[in-house]
């Protein structure tokens, strides 16, 4: 039986090589396994030292130090990092954050490197200025703290937002969900074809991981992966 | 000859005397005025003059115009004395073992109107006439180390520590790529004479320093901005520029320069590096100027997207018309903030920009310095107009930048020569230029000199770079055709292997860094699209690769990983190896031949960010094209041999090669597949297979005139 380190490894390399080749990211660092963990090339867990600074530092400190498993063309970064049991077998905890980019700036360079540009390609679609860009993170620890759900969604850094899920999260399916929901809308008909591509190129998970959701948590509203 | 270069002094009359005896008496070397500047204890001083002689050393001089200041003069000369000598003596390269130090410094002061004569003092010199000048210079012993007059001048421009210190790249193979880039970076670093002149003189009022891409600019207006901020220290200066990366580099050498001259920090609140366009993100005290002009006179704003939505082709341009008439319309009075504003990039920022810095400028006399690419784009020439007309003033101080220190000679004429298209053929089997400027002075301007023919229509002309204005250092490292490939495929896959293997060569065996490469795409639109394969290709090889910096332009390279770039992002950049992919898109416009200059002007931009070495790759027979155009230039031995169009000529050209936009190129699109179905029409009614009579009667006519 494969670990279940090796399938979650495997899953964030078909997901960056799938990135790359369809050309959804403008950078990207190869995950690595460092004992019983998952992490990035050249991690330095700058999120967590800079927990209490602002949205926008840590932003700029993750960019300066190349701190992310992709870059997206819009300039929004993601990680996704696992721990698991010394044999590999349980993933005791995991940090899979989205951090899009704020900075006016950018929205101005998009325009720029668009210069000649037809208005429907895909950046122009991601640059509505209705939107407000907000950081998420989907959260597990095994090691349970009072109240806090072991798997959890936190939306835009609010201190004690911890949204209830069912189970952890695969790097797929995590993220399929920030894709479709966050970036283009599968429900449309000219679906672009490379965001098909990428889509297909990615795959569905394989993973099905335990629930770990308790019956206190299932009382209120969360989410229910099944 | 002397070459004599004046800073800014208040010792006129004794100067021009000074100045005059050098440029009659036949010595050689370099005279300053009024520079350099250098720490003293806790001051600054400002040398009278300093004559730097191969033959002689350093001669500082101490000019002296009324009888108090012949007082104290033998405190001035030491003075001037311990600052050189300590300056100088930092520098290990005047040493020789321990202790000998291999300048001779003298220092003299001139008196040449004073009527008393002051104690003469053996070992503190004063000296009264020029008679007795030429009688003292010849007395003196010569220079023993004059093969350091080079160092010696590149260390009183400070330039020995200006000099980016450049990790050297670890060579184990002599002569693989990495050692001639490190020998290539070990040059002296030394201004020209044109850039050394740029930088210390100005007479205030509106200086125009005009140069091509790697003509050194930046520098020019960075140290020039140091200097006057140095002997000005209350004025308010504001350095402004487009591209963002380039303030990190303005603030580097302007820092570094300040230092060396006064031993201080540059006064931030008073020199101010500041970007052209502005936000509301900037720092409260370093807004950018249209910013901070529209909020200091209460006018209206507009961002990049704003003006863009409004002004498509020149939304900065616009914003700054904009602000300009707001302050026409509602008779706002203007509130000077400035007393000299130095404006890099001109070229981005355009005329009502400077009309607007000007507007913001103190005093009668409005100290406006600006610079600008000469040939950013190719066929405008000059891309901004003289400002006599839009500043409406009498004179101004013209700058040229001859020397391009960037690219090497043949990589430099080929892009020009594509840009041009000075030697392609069009469809019909002519040759055909793609543009051109009618300002046969320009040539001169950007360095090329005539080798036969005129510069007038009908004429045919040759036109050669030489190592005067393109440093022969600059290309000797390479054969040609190493320096410029040109490569065709027959599609993307093959195109990719073959950029994907060369740069993995590029890596192991060339001893090349990552940062040492850049590729570059033609188009924007779909760059994405276009370089997904490479990028695989090169991850196959375990070589990481990024789109270069949409979000964070002053990231534009990383260790351990090949950046890719869109053409604007790369404009400024400057890299050893450059890749251009898919450059047969720049050999054909956008619908028919719409749109081919633009397209030429991008791989003219893309060729010039090479310092060493260019791939030109590409698809098709469009790429057969441009490599058959590449064959006659080097036929030509890099020279420039065309017939000079007339007036006429050019205006044909801009027509049928004019830039044209998307709105432009889908309605063009639609009218051709219109006049498709009109002959399809005409066809079907040809061959029986439908009739006249089935078609509308206004039409009928112009159908059957088809027919026949």
């Amino acid at each position: 039986m494969t670990k279940i380190i090796d399938e979650i490894h495997r899953e964030v390399e078909t997901i960056t090589i799938a990135f790359i080749k369809n050309s959804f990211s403008l950078d990207q660092n190869w995950p690595v396994r460092i004992d019983n963990k998952i992490v990035i090339g050249n991690s330095q867990t700058i999120a967590f030292s800079l927990k209490y600074n602002s949205y926008k530092e840590l932003y700029s400190e993750l960019i300066r130090n190349r701190d992310y498993n992709l870059k997206f063309i819009d300039g929004s970064l993601v990680q996704m990092l696992y721990e698991f049991d010394k044999k590999g077998k349980h993933i005791i905890g995991h940090i899979l954050s989205f951090y899009p980019n704020l900075s006016e700036d950018y929205l101005n360079d998009a325009l720029l490197i668009n210069e000649d540009d037809d208005p429907d390609n895909q950046i122009s679609k991601i640059l509505n200025k209705q939107i407000i860009p907000f950081p998420l993170r989907f959260d597990y620890s095994q090691v349970v703290r009072e109240k806090h759900p072991a798997s959890h969604l936190t939306l835009g850094n609010y201190t004690n937002c911890r949204i209830p899920v069912s189970r952890p999260i695969s790097p797929k399916q995590f993220i399929l969900f920030i894709l479709n929901n966050f970036y283009f809308n599968t429900g449309i008909k000219n679906i672009d074809k490379r965001f098909k591509k990428l889509i297909d190129n990615i795959g569905s998970s394989e993973l099905s991981l335990s629930f770990t959701i308790s019956d206190y948590e299932k009382k209120y509203l969360h989410i229910h992966h099944e | 000859m002397v070459e004599i270069i004046n800073g800014l002094t208040t010792k006129e009359a004794i100067n021009s005397r000074l100045k005059n005896f050098f440029a009659t008496h036949g010595y050689e070397g370099i005279l300053y005025t009024s520079y350099p500047i250098l720490p003293s204890g806790v001051k600054r001083i400002i040398i009278d003059a300093l004559w730097l002689s191969k033959k002689y050393g350093i001669i500082a001089f101490d000019l002296i115009q009324t009888e108090e200041e012949a007082s104290n003069y033998e405190k001035r000369q030491q003075e001037i004395f311990d600052a050189l000598d300590s300056k100088l003596r930092q520098y290990s390269e005047f040493k020789k073992g321990k202790k000998e130090f291999l300048l001779t410094i003298d220092v003299i002061s001139f008196a040449p109107g004073l009527r008393v004569s002051p104690q003469q003092n053996s070992e503190y010199k004063i000296i009264k006439s020029e008679e007795d000048l030429e009688k003292y210079i010849n007395s003196l012993a010569k220079w023993s180390n004059s093969h350091l007059f080079d160092k010696v001048h590149s260390a009183i421009q400070s330039m020995i520590t200006l000099k980016k210190k450049i990790e050297e790249r670890k060579v184990t193979k002599k002569f693989s790529r990495a050692d001639k880039l490190n020998n290539l970076e070990k040059n002296i670093a030394v201004l020209d004479r044109f850039q050394e002149k740029a930088i210390i003189e100005y007479y205030g009022g509106i200086q125009r320093i005009r140069g091509l891409a790697g003509s050194g600019k930046t520098i020019v207006l960075a140290l020039k901005a140091a200097y006057l901020h140095a002997q000005n220290t209350d004025w308010n200066i504001a350095i402004t520029f487009y591209t963002r990366s380039l303030k990190q580099q303005f603030k580097e050498l302007i820092s570094k320069f300040f230092f060396e001259k006064t031993g201080e920090e540059p006064d931030w609140k008073k020199l101010k590096i500041i970007n052209a366009w502005g936000s509301y993100n900037d720092p409260l005290d370093e807004r950018g100027l249209y910013y901070d002009f529209c909020l200091t006179h209460g006018i209206e704003f507009l961002n990049f997207r704003d003006a863009k939505r409004k002004n498509y082709n020149s939304p900065f341009d616009f914003a700054c018309q904009h602000a300009m008439e707001q302050i026409e319309k509602n008779k706002i009075s203007l509130i000077p903030k400035y007393d000299v504003i130095l404006v890099d990039e001109a070229q981005d920022s355009s005329k009502s920009y400077l009309q607007l810095c000007y507007n913001f400028l103190r005093g009668d006399r409005k100290n406006l310095i600006y610079a600008y690419d000469e040939l950013q784009q190719l066929n405008e020439g000059s891309s901004l107009p003289n400002p006599k007309e839009f500043l409406k003033i009498e004179d101004f101080d013209d700058r040229i930048l001859k020397v391009c220190y960037r690219n090497p000679r043949p990589i430099l004429v080929t892009a020009h020569a594509l840009g041009f298209g000075i030697y392609r053929t069009n469809n019909k089997g002519e040759r055909e230029l793609v543009q051109f400027f009618d300002q046969p002075e320009l040539w001169n301007d950007v360095g090329y000199s005539i080798e036969s023919g005129e510069l007038k229509a009908g004429s045919e002309v040759v036109l050669v770079r030489e190592k005067n204005t393109s440093p022969e250092y600059l290309e000797n490292h390479s054969s040609i055709e190493d320096l410029i490939v040109f490569k065709r495929f027959d599609d993307q896959e093959t195109q990719a292997d073959w950029i994907a293997n060369e740069i993995n060569k590029n890596l192991h065996d060339d001893e090349l860094t990552y940062k040492d490469i850049v590729i570059i795409h033609p188009n924007p639109t779909t760059l994405l699209n276009d370089v997904g394969i490479l990028r695989s290709k090169l991850l196959e090889k375990c070589i990481n690769s990024h789109i270069a910096g949409e979000e964070d332009a002053d990231i534009f390279y990383k260790d351990e990983s090949i950046a890719i770039s869109g053409i604007y992002r790369a404009k400024g950049n400057e890299v050893p190896m450059v890749y251009i992919i898919n450059a047969e898109l720049t050999n054909s416009g956008e619908i028919m031949e719409r749109g081919l200059r633009r397209r030429r002007n991008i791989l003219f931009t893309a060729m010039t960010r090479s310092k060493a070495w260019v791939r030109v790759c590409g698809i098709g027979e469009r790429m057969e094209g441009l490599i058959e155009e590449y064959n006659q230039i080097a036929n030509n031995y890099f020279k420039l041999r065309f017939k000079y169009p007339s007036s006429e000529e050019i205006k044909r050209l801009n027509t049928i090669y004019r830039d044209i936009d998307r709105k432009e190129v889908n309605t063009k699109k639609g009218e051709l597949q219109t006049l498709e179905k009109v002959l399809l029409i005409a066809q079907k009614i040809k061959n029986g297979e439908a009739f006249l009579e089935d078609y509308p009667e206004e039409y009928r006519e112009l159908i059957k005139r088809i027919i026949e």
